[in-house]
């Protein structure tokens, strides 16, 4: 059960603190990664995606819909990206980093691509945090490939409760996700 | 299209198409951006198979997003206060020189008022509450009063502080549940007539999900925050509510549920009547009379005897502690007058106090007593409360 996107959209737009912690946490370790995989910086990224969201909060940008809203997001972050690898150690100025750090030559995917990939893994994501930890835990055992049989073991309760908690846990992805993506799971 | 715009719609597409059949445009818009990028239909494939998402959630999961947030708090606060040292210091100047004119017409004939600084007032929540219909409607129920019906021909009526469900009385025989769903946000709460006549009242920062009209074999909600109910007695069809960490089963009762998804702590208190409280997670099942309280905490459940009153305070229009931490007291605080709690020194967290107040009085009527104990003091600033040493 999440807040529904009009509500968020209205709370960004009023500058409450409530809709930029819903932007935290459904935003910021995605938008880390993605910068992440631009600048190929860890910690870089993470300062550029803080400073993203204070200009945001200082700006007086608005929307009206969830998708704006998550493009803003992403082509805010590919700007700061770019514009820390053409700031930041490399030599050669002139050249267009996006180029460079991107070479389609070599199977790079384009910034776009990261961003589909991001954006898919983010939804996933976001769909079994809001389960409670210990199903939490139940489904990412499964998706690393552990049995029933490891996991009961693992946390110590039966093989049967391991797969109620399994069904009840797949039950709510499905709910939760709206382009539910639980096949993949199995 | 820009090019995240057409990311984010593939993505959503991608995601959709795990659970249904593509409709004919959304076919075409992935056709379309496989023709653009050769690499584009190898990513697809790569997404439909769930390659690199395991290491991608493990990945997600290992950034701290709440340290993160209170960076970005942090930066967000320094900059109001400087705006305000600014205007401060234009004020002082402004100030000086009225000061000095008012001092050389009136020679030494000056008295200066000692005004007390003024306070900053935080108000308490009010009614709102958004509701969201079976097919994805939202209405926000924020001082309004409506009256409409959903599409099984239940009426649903809203006067500001209630909304009540009336079923259709020509009953149709349904083959699915229809759910609505309504949100109260922080520093909100809202009272809800179920469509069996169960009353409930619910808390800030809480989500029940509902059917507009119940199944014959059982009444089931589900719900994350706090709600009080009181449950329209019926002994063929059982009432049940459901959270992430029980599940309470009734017949006809009244008892309060506590559950939110970022406390480690879910109760269910019974005032009279009796339930069975079962834990998701150990699957054990208590019975609960009156004035017990089951608790879970971390998998952890136990059944304990309570003063009730403490924990249906809120609905009776009262803020009351006896004893409390100051953790526990503006956990609750915070959330009712939709503010953050900062603890200049963890330590304090722990001091337990006890508050007896009306819940619609200003947030000072609280930090006012707590203060006559010298022990701590509160510095307010429009969204945020510290507290800290009272020898500071």
């Amino acid at each position: 059960m999440n807040v529904t996107d009009d509500h968020v959209l209205e709370l960004v737009n009023l500058k409450k603190k409530d809709g930029y912690k819903y932007l935290y946490d459904s935003f910021f370790p995605s938008l880390c990664r993605f910068s992440y995989r631009i600048t190929k910086n860890i910690s870089e990224s993470e300062d550029l995606i803080q400073e993203l969201f204070v200009r945001m909060w200082k700006s007086d940008v608005k929307f009206y819909s969830k998708r704006s809203l998550v493009a803003y997001l992403y082509l805010s972050a590919k700007n700061a990206s770019l514009n820390a690898l053409r700031n930041n150690k490399f030599d050669n100025k002139s050249e267009n980093p996006e180029l460079k750090q991107l070479n389609v030559a070599n199977g790079d995917p384009s910034i776009q691509q990261i961003m589909v990939e991001e954006e898919v893994h983010r939804q996933v994501y976001m769909a079994i945090k809001a389960l409670s930890p210990e199903r939490r835990n139940i489904i990412l055992m499964s998706m690393e490939g552990l049995t029933n049989s490891e996991i009961a073991k693992v946390i110590g309760v039966s093989i049967n409760t391991v797969k109620t908690l399994k069904l009840k846990s797949y039950r709510t992805l499905r709910d939760s996700l709206r382009p539910a993506f639980y096949t993949l799971f199995f | 299209m820009n090019e995240f715009l057409q990311g984010h719609t593939i993505a959503e597409i991608i995601l959709a198409e795990k659970e249904r059949p593509l409709t004919e445009k959304e076919q075409q818009q992935l056709e379309e951006w496989f023709r653009q990028d050769s690499r584009n239909y190898l990513l697809y494939e790569k997404l439909k198979y769930g390659e690199n998402l395991s290491q991608s959630l493990k990945d997600l999961g290992s950034y701290n997003t709440e340290k993160a947030f209170i960076g970005f708090q942090n930066k967000i606060n320094q900059t109001k206060t400087r705006k305000l040292n600014h205007i401060l210091v234009r004020v002082a100047a402004a100030a000086v020189l009225l000061f000095g004119v008012y001092y050389f017409a009136h020679q030494q004939f000056v008295a200066i008022d000692e005004e007390p600084l003024q306070q900053l007032a935080i108000n308490p929540g009010t009614s709102k509450a958004i509701l969201k219909l079976a097919d994805g409607t939202v209405v926000n129920l924020e001082n309004k009063r409506t009256e409409f019906t959903e599409s099984d021909g239940t009426t649903i009526s809203s006067d500001t502080n209630k909304v009540v469900y009336q079923p259709n009385k020509k009953r149709v025989k349904q083959r699915q549940l229809k759910y609505n769903t309504i949100e109260i946000p922080r520093g909100g709460e809202y009272q809800l007539t179920l469509s069996d006549g169960t009353n409930v009242w619910l808390n800030s920062e809480t989500t029940i999900k509902y059917p507009v009209v119940f199944a014959e074999n059982k009444r089931e909600v589900f719900i994350e925050g706090e709600a009080f109910f009181d449950v329209a007695h019926n002994e063929e069809v059982p009432f049940i509510v459901t959270t992430a960490d029980m599940t309470v089963q009734v017949l006809g009762t009244a008892f309060n549920i506590r559950g939110y998804r970022n406390e480690e702590t879910a109760t269910t208190t019974l005032v009279r009547g009796k339930v069975n409280v079962t834990s998701t997670t150990t699957d054990q099942t208590f019975l609960l009379k009156p004035s017990q309280q089951f608790i879970t905490e971390e998998g952890n459940s136990a059944v304990r005897q309570v003063d009730v009153n403490q924990y249906i305070a809120w609905k009776e229009g009262r803020i009351l502690f006896e004893d409390n931490t100051l953790k526990e007291i503006f956990t609750d605080v915070a959330r009712w007058y939709n503010i953050d709690v900062e603890f200049a020194n963890p330590a304090l967290e722990e001091l337990r106090f006890s508050v007896d107040v009306k819940r619609y009085d200003e947030i000072n009527e609280i930090t006012k007593i707590i203060e006559l104990t010298k022990k701590v003091k509160f510095e307010l600033t429009d969204e945020t409360i510290t507290i800290v040493n009272f020898k500071n």
